[in-house]
């Protein structure tokens, strides 16, 4: 039979390797049984309060409990929303207003705001851990694989986040793919960079059930220095990671790199912004025999909808190429733009029927019949080996450390402030930083407290400029691009 | 220069990154998880700029950042070179 639901590959597991480690960190390693029958619990607690195809929030730090809470909602029937918990307690409002969770999960330290979200926050470490075989398979009978796996929150260009509805039947077509192209094998370790809540985690977490390998949860204090995360990878044996280019460039960057030195890493993928082809040839020089594989794709298709595995030598200055479409995805450029359809398309935006029409549109090439496409606005080109190429963005969107960052809504904050008649943002990408400008009588030091209580840490400006006016183009808009002028010539920009 | 002046440059420095923080009274800084990965790159940058020093990467460690002492004594083994 067919997978329908992803907690057969979690069920595989469990049954064929039953005491094999799943999930681990430092201080908490949980095996596949272990994650299964925790799993059940949680899900047979949640599924006896809530309906079935309900969201859940899941406000915990990335560990393996936290991985249970989400597959105990999967059990329950209902779909989860992993909260970056480090993030202002006025977004996580504001997703919650979106999402209307029928419960959250959350641990002890995060009962106080937990309980703001949701009249149902119940803390994981605190549920039952016996489960409710006939009420799991009822919910489990009900299940078609077009239920919602997950929704994902991501910047909105108007302030809102958007959050990007994931059903599980992309997750299975997705992880097949990942797993056969990808050449994964039976048993592998995961070194998981990404947070939960970031879409790079759904390869790492389902190839892993798949494969019936483990997760290693690297400490996230790691990725600051470099040499403790290869002492990581080292004692722990990791032979597969999936990071995002700025983690992989901040180790080639310290030059801890040397060949041999990483004996067990036989995989490295990469995927979430560009991959600078000096940190490439930097890791290959320390694993030559490595396979090296650099995929693209916005959340809503599902993490990955093309890939390039490297298969020659490229100049520190050269573009790497994102490749071919994965299997059962097709790419249209149109206009230059890159647009995806297939089984990884996202349903849509959550409770946000707009922002959906305007992105997931009908095939203008196919007319005669319904056909979504989703625009990804990304802009792209062929090379002449045939091989698709980033080129940017045809927007104001932006990726910091992997994270999708919309100029739009850090301008939303900004002119929210008290003191702000206008603002404005710009990112200048040769020096990394965000830089916002306004007018009106506000403080710098008070707006920077304003913006902190509004946006995650990676979207604070770098430089925040005080401007008597600013710039305007014929029509009346804010001149970015003039804004940008004055800046480098008033030297404002350290 | 004396003592005091690099101890002050220091903590204007790091409250520019980070205002919420008492630098000069907390110990930990990064294995309490105060800072984290973004604060850290600003805190480099900006003990780069304060004292016109290059930190090289292979500095980057834990031990030299868990508090101003540690950090005070990284940035004086780098003035002057």
């Amino acid at each position: 039979m067919s997978t329908r639901n992803v907690l057969n590959w979690l069920e595989d597991a469990a049954g064929l390797s039953p005491d094999a480690v799943a999930f681990d960190q430092p201080e908490k390693s949980l095996t596949w049984s272990q994650v299964r029958d925790r799993s059940r619990g949680i899900g047979s607690f949640l599924a006896a309060r809530t309906d079935s195809r309900r969201p859940v929030l899941i406000l915990m730090e990335k560990s393996p409990d936290c991985l249970c809470a989400m597959l105990g909602t999967v059990y329950a029937g209902c779909f989860y929303t992993p909260l970056d918990s480090s993030m202002p307690e006025s977004r996580m409002r504001l997703i919650a207003d979106t999402l209307r969770p029928a419960a959250v999960l959350y641990e002890e330290k995060f009962a106080g705001t937990a309980g703001k979200l949701s009249e149902n926050a119940f803390c994981v470490s605190g549920l039952p851990v016996q489960a409710d075989d006939a009420l799991l398979e009822a919910r489990r009978k009900q299940h078609i694989d077009n239920d919602l796996l997950y929704v994902l929150f991501t910047s909105g260009s108007t302030g809102l986040p958007k959050g990007v509805a994931i059903t599980h039947r992309s997750v299975i077509d997705f992880a097949e793919w990942a797993c056969e192209a990808l050449r994964l094998p039976f048993g592998l370790r995961f070194g998981s960079q990404a947070p939960f809540y970031f879409d790079n985690s759904v390869l790492d977490i389902y190839c892993a059930m798949r494969m019936r390998g483990s997760l290693h949860l690297i400490p996230r204090g790691d990725f600051m220095f470099p040499r403790r995360l290869m002492t990581r990878l080292q004692t722990e044996k990791i032979d597969t990671v999936f990071w995002v280019p700025s983690a992989l460039t901040a180790v080639a960057r310290a030059e801890v790199l040397s060949a041999g030195c990483l004996p067990d890493l036989k995989r490295v993928f990469f995927c979430g912004e560009i991959m600078p082809c000096g940190t490439l040839n930097r890791w290959r020089a320390a694993l030559p025999d490595a396979d090296f594989v650099n995929m693209y794709g916005p959340t809503e298709i599902t993490d990955v909808c093309a890939w390039y595995r490297v298969d020659r030598e490229f100049g520190d200055a050269d573009s790497l190429p994102i490749g071919f479409p994965c299997a059962n995805t097709r790419i249209a450029l149109i206009d230059g733009e890159i647009c995806v359809s297939g089984t990884c398309l996202s349903p849509g935006y959550y409770n946000a029927p707009d922002k959906t029409a305007a992105a997931f549109v009908q095939n203008s090439l196919r007319p005669e019949i319904p056909e979504i496409m989703y625009k990804t606005g990304d802009l792209g080109e062929y090379n002449d080996r045939g091989e698709l190429m980033f080129l940017g963005r045809r927007d104001s969107q932006i990726k910091r450390s992997g994270y999708r960052i919309e100029l739009g809504e850090i301008e939303a904050a900004l002119c929210a402030a008290e003191g702000v008649v206008l603002g404005c943002c710009y990112y200048d990408a040769d020096r990394e930083k965000i830089v916002a400008a306004f007018t009106g009588e506000a403080e710098i030091r008070m707006l920077k407290t304003a913006l902190k209580e509004k946006l995650p840490k990676y979207m604070l400006p770098d430089v925040i400029l005080h401007r008597d006016d600013l710039p305007r183009t014929g029509s009346g808009k804010i001149d970015r691009k003039a804004l940008r002028q004055e800046a480098e010539y008033e030297h404002l920009i350290p | 220069m004396c003592k005091m002046d690099d101890m002050q440059r220091l903590l204007a420095a790091l409250e520019e990154v980070r205002d919420d923080v008492d630098f000069a009274g907390q110990y930990g800084l990064v294995d309490e998880g105060v800072i984290d990965s973004l604060d850290l790159t600003q805190i480099i940058a900006a003990l780069d700029d304060a004292f016109d020093i290059h930190i090289p990467a292979g500095e980057i460690e834990p031990e030299n950042f868990n508090s101003v002492q540690d950090m005070l004594a990284l940035v004086r083994r780098y003035q002057g070179k």
